[in-house]
């Protein structure tokens, strides 16, 4: 009722009931190619379009459809939310048939059809398998700029569009572009975050709404929707049985999708697949891209494998620099915690009560009347003795920041950006755009204007940002950008950004804009030497590399928090690796059954932190019964014993893309049944989570995958006790989290929990090894000072390789190898104990990398070996020899 | 001196340099050389007292000139001082810096501070318990004198109220009959005036009033077309289509009679709006004017002619007359009744204040004002804390309050619902709820959280989660015996 439906946005409805081909053709005289870049004319019966494939490395394609040279207005094309360049790779060759050309991507990487009349674009895998289509059910459409005459026909709403009682003024036309693209052979298709539905996109052409990607402040949004939330990314990874492709619709104007899972090719994508495809019961996945403005830029991500999509991906939008520690471990937060006292009383209560915890966080009311970078003048009078007085014990605080200011000659920041001219403009292009937020009237500032950027990151200067510490960092929130006033909350599409860009076509990367600029403030604060933690709200393409998000406003429900485990996988496979879901929920009292069931699942999810809406009950964990306060100090205490996995797992995404949750067929890409898994997930390679999301259930229904061979062993995390591949019923009671290990891993723990993870960053390890069917283990862990970024700019890092290998039945072997001879980095931390699970007997003796005998416990029963202080560092090399 | 580092002395005997060292549980033995070698051992966490590395374990800090104490083992070499003697940061590189002396010599002031305000405050308490023991006392003494009286008095209320009701049903059984009587000679008078009207409208004299009576009156005139249509006519025949002087009477004087009063009415207002428009009279007088002139004309000419139909007073009281004074016999039953009401109230609120005096009596004979009654000083007492914007009240034993600095309501934050303090220290803390609803959330509470104090102040308010409050109120009455050990708060 607030927001639109697809008939309520007239592009949309344009687009989606195009039911013929469009009609476009190559014009063959116009093809022209050199090195990795191919261009030719289109013809259709509308215009004349000009295309551009552009070919990248890794194997990656690039195909752009824009309106040819001398249009009347040039199409924004959101270069930001890239990761910076993108290599070229000169095309190997490319040969012109009469109706068709292909063209043979660098290195052999992916091959490219385009075929002659009517268009349409094949892609081909490294493997010469046709994976994507493009246009092959012809919906290519794209709407041109025209100059508006009088007595001429147009469609609905083509030159001036209304929506309830606001009016979007639409002074240059529509200007709307779509095309269908096809994942051929592939019925399961993901991504298009955010939406709070299922992880496996469902079919909606003919089946309600299309997916809509249009970032938005949604009031207690609903769950098994497809309508639009606050942070999207327009990306799909579709997945079949050992196979993954990608693919990148870069577009930051309002998108939508329609899509259809389909068995053969005669739904509503009937094409000239009989050409191409012989076999007509290949299931495909069709989504249909709509986009009110910009350019049809697509990226496409061949795989073949789910971990090289990822890469891909990583390539071309970036990666979450590796967090300091702290921001992945526990983050207790409140709208609002009210005064100096209260967070005073909040740090002294996780020591009471013996909860590690890292993080204090200040929601909007720490502010003098909602003017960001302030402080309440009798409440938060003394900032820095109470950011120092939480620091004292390892801690770190955040304070809310939001992009509108509010409209006041007296605040600082709202008559600077006046003077130096930085606010979003109205349509009119010269007034400033005002709506209402938190303080009342605001103006918005424009990150899109260069000088907004610089001037907002000095904001953040130790000496600007009066009261500010280095152990303070950041949240932005209502960046989508929220305005009360708003059509759908939101800003007015016709609203000017820097440049005469109007706000339609960049409005779903407005708040990645303002995070980067927080971002580097952040950095620049501390001369780039602390690795700044920031929160954003909303979210796009490349928001991974300055932000962390949450997934806004949810409801202590259920039902929200089983969807918390879909929403954070969507984000996770979209590029966006550092996200949570606000713990407890945000609105609404949960019991405290929900309450212990949402921190269990929120210590396996990346982004850890409890939040609650002003309305609701305190929720600190000693404010429940003995029970749920032990449980969920035992959730929060599992976290901080992950640690040393959780962040090297984030080194492994910074270095490959790959996010540390993730869905189950990254790690068994066969395992069919497992594709469309919503409440298991991984963590790492290593770790499945089974978290109990369902009321009153005290037990759970869990597949193990068997993996590609059908031989991979499972064992209960907590117990070390194998556990058989495939159905489990599992006993959930209230203090359990059915989390298990998968053979053949090693995954490091620290066992000694401190207050605060800061303080553990040198204390000894327990590494703990799952064998495989061949007696067999490896893991790694990345280690450096966990809070500068030294690591990057004098490699003061250390990556170790640990592994178990059974030589022979009367010996085994455990090695720890440093294995990245750049990092300089020297770990204090020392290997103080290994469990070894699904050990077949008990050995004679365990012989130390210094030759001395090792005591060791071992447990017939459950076949789990303990070794007693081996004592070796973490970033030397060293073996232990097992005698059996 | 042997003493293994974080052991406490009074567990020294448990840990004697020997061969052995057997789990303070008694679940392993182990070679002694493994206490606090770094790495733990003991289910129970007892052989690493002086390390980080069993997740249950303890530390002793010794504290020398402060509180010795226990800190868990996690706090043992994490870089933050804990004990005040530095000895948890044994091997973390960080120099915590001795400050037990100072730490207990500052704890001691305060607890010196404190033992004054306690020994002040349980003079005054015991002062509060005489006086609360002289209240409950008197409450009790009270209750049976009162009850006693109560009892007195009801018999006589009672005879009072039945002379009372009496009284009045004389009273009004001859006003009734006076009013019933003269409202049939009203009636009367009424039916001649409804016969004479009745003869003037029966246009043919044939003793019915017809359609065709109606048809040539233009009084039934209603929309004012210059004809009576049938509808018009039988809006005032009452759905008959011949009327008799019964039904005349009975269905159709009453709304003729404000139909002739109206157009009496309309006529009046006419004639004033033609004042009014030769007020505004100027040049252009156009047709129109003219044309309603005509009209005018003709409805005056109408009026000439319905001349011979009486047009009725403006009230029936006018036409009537008004019912005349009551008789002095009946005056006299007047004030009978009268006199016997105020002698029943005079005896019957005597009754209901003794009620009110029994239920405050016993009130505070239920209440739990301590074991020695002190709080019961409290009761009927109000006290305020002034904020920034707001000022808070409370009043023990009743409610809790929010009064807006410039302004004049009160949102009221709760009434006394009792004592909410964990045993033994139940006389702690209080809470009054069901106060003014939220906008969009519950209703208003208040934890009271009571300290001992030398005078009874409210020093504290603050709103911890919406609409839920607490104030830290003191009180003598919280002041314990400082020669005897408080209460152990089994809680922590």
């Amino acid at each position: 009722e607030d927001f639109k439906t697809c008939d309520q946005a007239t592009f949309c409805k344009r687009h989606r009931s195009i039911s013929e081909n469009t009609g476009y053709a190559v014009d063959f005289s116009t093809v022209q190619h050199s090195g990795a870049i191919l261009t030719a004319t289109l013809k259709g019966p509308e215009n004349e379009l000009s295309l551009k494939l552009t070919g990248l490395d890794g194997g990656r394609v690039r195909l752009q459809i824009d309106e040819p040279a001398g249009a009347l207005r040039k199409r924004f094309i959101p270069e930001f939310a890239l990761s910076g360049v993108q290599y070229e790779v000169p095309f190997d060759k490319v040969d012109v048939q009469s109706d068709y050309l292909t063209i043979h991507c660098g290195g052999s990487k992916a091959k490219v059809v385009i075929h002659q009349k009517p268009f349409l674009v094949d892609i081909y895998n490294g493997l010469n398998e046709l994976v994507t289509q493009v246009n092959a059910a012809g919906k290519l459409k794209v709407e041109h700029f025209r100059a508006k005459m009088d007595g001429q026909e147009y469609p609905e709403g083509f030159w001036d569009e209304s929506f309830k009682h606001f009016r979007d003024s639409k002074p240059f036309g529509s200007s709307s572009v779509g095309v269908d693209v096809s994942f051929v052979g592939f019925r399961h298709a993901f991504g298009l975050p955010s939406h709070a539905d299922a992880f496996s996109l469902r079919s909606t052409v003919n089946n309600g709404e299309p997916y809509r990607l249009f970032n938005l402040d949604v009031f207690e949004y609903e769950l098994d929707n497809t309508m639009a939330l606050y942070a999207h990314v327009p990306y799909i990874i579709a997945h079949k049985k050992q196979r993954s492709v990608g693919f990148l619709w870069l577009n930051a104007a309002e998108t939508w999708v329609d899509t259809r899972s389909s068995e053969d090719s005669k739904g509503m994508f009937r094409t000239m697949l009989n050409k191409v495809m012989a076999d007509e019961s290949q299931p495909r996945f069709d989504a249909h891209f709509m986009a009110e403005a910009g350019l049809i830029d697509l990226f496409f991500f061949v795989g073949p494998s789910s971990q090289d999509v990822q890469k891909q991906m990583a390539e071309t939008s970036g990666v979450t620099p590796i967090p300091p520690l702290f921001a992945i471990a526990y983050h207790q937060c409140r709208w609002n915690y009210n005064d100096e006292q209260d967070v005073a009383q909040v740090n002294a209560g996780f020591d009471e009560w013996d909860i590690p915890m890292d993080v204090i966080w200040l929601d909007i009311e720490h502010t003098d009347g909602k003017k960001y970078f302030t402080w309440h003048p009798t409440k938060f009078a003394t900032p820095k003795k109470m950011i120092e007085g939480v620091a004292s014990k390892g801690r770190k605080m955040v304070t809310i920041i939001d992009p509108h200011i509010k409209r006041d000659d007296s605040y600082r920041v709202n008559k600077d950006a006046k003077d130096l001219g930085l606010f979003v403009k109205k349509a009119d292009g010269t007034t400033d755009f005002e709506g209402h937020c938190w303080p009342g009237s605001s103006e918005y500032l424009d990150f899109f204007h260069p000088k907004t950027r610089e001037y907002w990151a000095q904001q953040f200067a130790f000496d600007r940002y009066e009261g500010s510490t280095r152990d303070l960092h950041t949240w932005n929130d209502m960046n989508e950008p929220s305005v009360f006033s708003g059509p759908e909350v939101t800003m007015d599409r016709d609203a000017i950004h820097y440049g005469g860009i109007e706000h339609r076509e960049v409005h779903n990367m407005y708040g990645m804009m303002y995070t980067s600029a927080t971002y580097k403030g952040l950095v620049e604060r501390t001369a780039g030497k602390d690795r700044p933690f920031l929160l954003s709200r909303a979210g796009f393409i490349g928001t991974q590399r300055t932000a962390a998000i949450w997934t806004g406003d949810n409801t202590a429900e259920w039902g929200h928090l089983r969807y918390s485990v879909p929403m954070l996988l969507q984000l996770s496979v979209a590029g966006i690796p550092f996200v949570g879901a606000d713990v407890g929920g945000f609105f609404g009292n949960p019991d405290e059954q929900l309450l212990l069931r949402w921190y269990q699942a929120g210590a396996y999810q990346p982004f850890f932190r409890a939040h609650a809406h002003i309305d609701t009950r305190r929720r600190e964990p000693w404010l429940f019964s003995d029970e749920t306060r032990e449980g969920i100090r035992d959730a929060i205490r599992q976290r901080y014993t992950l640690l040393p996995y959780w962040y090297t797992l984030f080194q492994e995404h910074n270095a490959t893309g790959m996010p540390p949750m993730r869905p189950i067929f990254y790690e068994f890409p066969s395992d069919e049944a497992l594709f469309t898994e919503d409440k298991a997930h991984m963590v790492g390679e290593a770790l499945l989570v089974r978290a109990v999301v369902d009321k009153d259930a005290t037990s759970v229904e869990v597949t193990l995958p068997s993996g590609e061979n059908k031989d991979t062993l499972w064992y209960d995390w907590e117990s070390g006790v194998e556990r058989p591949a495939g159905l489990n019923h599992v006993d959930a009671p209230l203090q359990k989290i059915p989390v298990f290990q998968r053979g053949g891993t090693i995954v490091p723990t620290w066992q000694r929990i401190r207050r605060a993870a800061s303080l553990m960053k040198e204390d000894p390890l327990t590494l703990i090894i799952a064998l495989d069917k061949n007696g067999a283990a490896k893991g790694r862990i990345y280690l450096d000072d966990m809070e500068t970024f030294d690591y990057k700019n004098l490699n003061n890092f250390c990556i170790s390789e640990f592994s178990y290998a059974t030589n022979s039945p009367k010996e085994a072997k455990i090695t720890g190898k440093h294995a990245d001879s750049n990092g300089a980095f020297k770990p204090v931390n020392w290997v103080e104990r290994i469990e070894v699970r699904g050990v077949p007997s008990e050995p004679s003796k365990v012989i130390s990398s210094r030759g001395l005998t090792l005591p060791f416990a071992y447990d017939r029963d459950a076949r789990l070996l303990s070794i007693r202080k081996p004592g070796d560092f973490a970033g030397e090399d060293w073996t232990i020899t097992l005698n059996f | 001196a042997d003493l293994p580092r974080g052991v406490p002395i009074t567990e020294s005997s448990f840990y004697k340099v020997a061969k052995e060292f057997k789990c303070l549980d008694g679940s392993l033995k182990i070679p002694f050389d493994q206490v606090n070698d770094d790495y733990c051992d003991c289910p129970d966490g007892s052989d690493e007292p002086g390390t980080s590395a069993c997740p249950n374990g303890r530390f002793f800090c010794t504290n020398d000139g402060h509180s010795s104490m226990f800190i868990p083992s996690s706090r043992v070499n994490d870089k933050i001082c804990d004990c005040c003697d530095g000895s948890d940061e044994w091997g973390s590189g960080v120099q915590c810096p001795n400050i037990c002396h100072e730490l207990g010599k500052a704890t001691r002031e305060e607890n010196e501070r404190k033992a004054v305000v306690a020994r002040k405050g349980w003079a005054v308490r015991q002062e509060m318990a005489r006086k609360g023991k002289d209240i409950k006392t008197e409450n009790e003494v009270k209750v049976g004198p009162l009850t006693a009286e109560r009892d007195d008095l009801v018999p006589t209320r009672d005879e009072l109220e039945k002379k009372k009701k009496a009284t009045e049903e004389a009273e009004r059984t001859a006003k009734d009959e006076f009013r019933k009587k003269w409202e049939d000679e009203r009636n009367q008078r009424k039916r001649v005036k409804s016969d004479e009207m009745f003869t003037q409208l029966d246009l043919n004299a044939d003793g019915k009033l017809t359609l065709d009576d109606f048809a040539n009156n233009p009084i039934f005139d209603v929309n004012k077309d210059g004809l009576v249509d049938e509808t018009e006519a039988k809006t005032f025949l009452f759905n008959t289509e011949e009327a008799d002087k019964e039904h005349f009477y009975a269905q159709m004087f009453d709304s003729i009679k404000i139909r002739l009063r109206a157009i009496e009415d309309e006529k009046r207002d006419e004639e004033t709006d033609r004042g009014e428009d030769d007020l505004l009279a100027d040049e252009n007088k156009d047709a129109e004017e003219v044309e309603e002139d005509e009209y005018e004309e003709t409805e005056d000419s109408e009026s000439d002619e319905d001349k011979h139909l009486d047009v009725p007073p403006a009230n029936d009281d006018e036409e009537y007359g008004t019912m005349p004074d009551y008789p002095e016999e009946i005056k006299t039953l007047s004030s009978e009744h009268e006199k016997a009401r105020e002698e029943w109230q005079e005896v019957n609120s005597k009754v209901s204040d003794l009620d009110r005096q029994i239920n405050d009596a016993e009130a505070y004979l239920n209440q739990d004002f301590g074991n020695d009654a002190a709080w019961a000083v409290l009761k009927g007492q109000c006290f305020e804390y002034n904020e920034d914007q707001y000022t808070y009240k409370l009043c023990p034993f009743d409610k809790a309050v929010q009064k807006e600095k410039n302004g004049y309501s009160e949102t009221r934050l709760g009434d006394f619902t009792g004592w909410t303090g964990k045993e033994p220290r139940k006389y702690s803390e209080q809470m009054y709820e069901k106060g003014q609803q939220c906008w969009n959330g519950p209703q208003r509470s208040t934890k009271v959280i009571i300290e001992c104090g030398e005078i009874d102040e409210l020093v504290e308010s603050s709103e911890p989660a919406k609409c839920e409050y607490q104030f830290v109120f003191r009180t003598p009455a919280a002041c314990n015996n400082p020669d005897q050990p408080e209460p152990v708060h089994t809680e922590l």
